[in-house]
């Protein structure tokens, strides 16, 4: 039952709300809309000598979203996700946000939560300009995150057109065993272990925007993913930065996470990760490269990524797309594997 | 005081910095909701054309996207002004075209030749304001925002299409608007629309043709 109410009572109080607003004749006057996104993805990767070279098609992504003013000040978001065409449904967001304050937004429920500029902003695969996630948001921080709370969020003009853009937010946070050695298992939206205390997770974003296409932004996210055998909480903290220009065709973006984890044995596992990724479109067709490392100094292995390829859009939310990403990991002296991949995607955002 | 208690402290100590920052301000921005629109929308992903919502969807959109991309009220009413004042126009009948008569000449006159100057520097600063989000700096058609439309917004500078177009013609279509370009007679006034028009004669190198 607490469960329940952790993780499950943002969706139910959206949709009890819309099944209000549509029983009393509402909806279509408030402008709620339905829209969504998907994609179908080929990878032909190498798997290594043992297996070879695997190919597979993915329907990674179906989500479909509903957004909805409900009174003059009162929104509703909903993002249902359909992940590889198997059993995976669950709510990447449902919120309910207050506008009436300027320069103040108050939203509640399950947000993603808004760490830099791909894991809230930029993820969506029709938005993403290239197959995949950079390794920075594999390894380090764990996209796509989403997590129940409250989140402020705003911005103010600062003259000529630029602004200062913040959020931040309260949630309860990652959570998982003790020396977890995946960031992404810490998310588990189903809560399917008890919780553990009473510790949330706090974080924020503080950024600039200026006029001329240029942002800057920096984050940070700290909370307890565990305890110890004595209830002592065992945290974890991200630290990030991005900078971004966008002006014309162009399309320029990098972004910067580290990561700090508490440990049950003396000292800290920390994780290192940066990616950068350039685009430019000529008529449909868009050239873009990206290259993403990550430092794992837990076990002195790291790992990189480029990838090249370009899309064609077909329309303006629509596009095919083609890269080949030459991929080396290494940990440790022991383990060394390159496996390089090639990702075709079609996506499309209705 | 452990790493994690400071850092609470300094995110909080952001949260109220931001709070203030975002306190309602008397510089305010004054800029056009295509200003808006292409600055902030493709910041993250490609620009939507505006008839691909109707007016009543693209104000819902508009109100989450503005929440997304924490836009400052004034941004969001200005957006929206724009994307729903296009919506309207395309869901609108068709003006009729070539209804309008050709416009004469005006005499060569010194005095006309300077209020056309000053009214050309004045149309200069619209033209950036409200028209340089789609149609680009240099009137190409290659704005922020260009890339939401198909087809592409007009060529201010290609001579033959433009010499084709009278005043009167110009003036009808800044007016009510034509395609997915929304009108623009709500927000500016006729003398700043003649003086758009000055300027926008200038983007063909003075060949315009008239």
């Amino acid at each position: 039952m607490r469960r329940f109410f952790e993780c499950r009572w943002a969706g139910v109080l959206v949709l009890g709300l819309l099944a209000a607003v549509v029983s009393t004749g509402r909806l279509h006057a408030q402008g709620l809309i339905v829209s969504g996104y998907g994609d179908i993805e080929w990878t032909l990767e190498d798997r290594g000598e043992e297996d070879g070279w695997r190919h597979a098609f993915d329907n990674h992504h179906i989500n479909l979203i509903l957004l909805g003013a409900i009174l003059d000040d009162l929104l509703v978001g909903v993002e249902v996700e359909y992940e590889h065409a198997g059993e995976e449904i669950v709510l990447e967001y449902g919120y309910l946000a207050y506008t009436g304050i300027k320069g103040l937004r108050i939203a509640g429920g399950k947000f993603i939560i808004p760490f830099n500029k791909w894991n809230k902003d930029i993820h969506p695969t029709w938005m993403s300009r290239m197959p995949g996630r950079p390794l920075t948001y594999v390894n380090v921080f764990p996209s796509t995150y989403s997590d129940v709370g409250v989140w402020l969020s705003g911005g103010a003009p600062v003259g000529g057109g630029s602004r200062v853009v913040y959020d931040a937010y309260i949630v309860n946070g990652l959570e998982g065993d003790p020396d977890a050695t995946s960031f992404r298992g810490l998310r588990d939206n189903d809560r399917e272990r008890p919780r553990r205390g009473n510790n949330k997770a706090v974080g924020g974003r503080l950024g600039v925007e200026l006029a001329a296409g240029l942002g800057l932004g920096v984050s940070a996210y700290t909370g307890d993913y565990a305890e110890d055998e004595n209830e002592n909480g065992l945290g974890i903290t991200f630290f990030g930065a991005d900078i971004d220009y966008s002006r014309n065709n162009l399309d320029l973006r990098a972004e910067f996470v580290t990561a700090n984890q508490d440990l049950t044995v003396p000292g800290r596992n920390k994780r290192t990760g940066f990616y950068a990724q350039a685009a430019y479109e000529i008529n449909r067709f868009e050239p873009v490269v990206r290259y993403s490392w990550v430092d794992f100094e837990e076990d002195s292995g790291d790992t990189s990524e480029l990838g090249i390829g370009f899309s064609y859009y077909v329309g303006s939310s629509s596009a095919f797309r083609l890269a080949y990403f030459i991929n080396t990991e290494r940990h440790g002296t022991d383990f060394k594997r390159d496996n390089n991949k090639l990702m075709s995607q079609f996506v499309i955002a209705f | 005081m452990t790493k994690q208690s400071m850092l609470k402290t300094a995110l909080a100590g952001t949260t109220v910095l931001a709070a203030l920052l975002a306190a309602p301000s008397p510089a305010s921005t004054q800029e056009s909701g295509a200003e808006v629109w292409g600055r902030t929308c493709g910041r993250c992903h490609r620009m939507q054309p505006p008839n691909k919502y109707d007016a009543r969807h693209w104000e819902a959109i508009v109100r989450h996207m503005a929440l997304n991309a924490r836009m400052t009220a004034d941004e969001e009413a200005a957006v929206s002004e724009f994307l729903m004042g296009a919506a309207r126009r395309l869901a609108a009948e068709s003006p009729s075209e070539g209804s309008v008569e050709v416009a004469q000449l005006a005499s060569v006159d010194p005095a006309i030749v300077v209020a056309e100057l000053i009214a050309r520097a004045e149309g200069d600063a619209i033209y950036k304001k409200q028209c340089a989000a789609c149609h680009g700096d240099s009137g190409e058609g290659d704005g922020p925002a260009a890339g939401a439309f198909n087809p592409k917004p007009t060529d201010l500078t290609d001579a033959d299409r433009m010499s084709e177009l009278t005043d009167d013609q110009l003036l009808t279509v800044l007016k009510d608007g034509k395609g997915a370009m929304p009108g623009f007679s709500a927000i500016l006034k006729i003398e700043d629309l003649q003086a758009l028009i000055e300027y926008l004669r200038t983007l063909t190198d003075g060949d315009d043709g008239r």
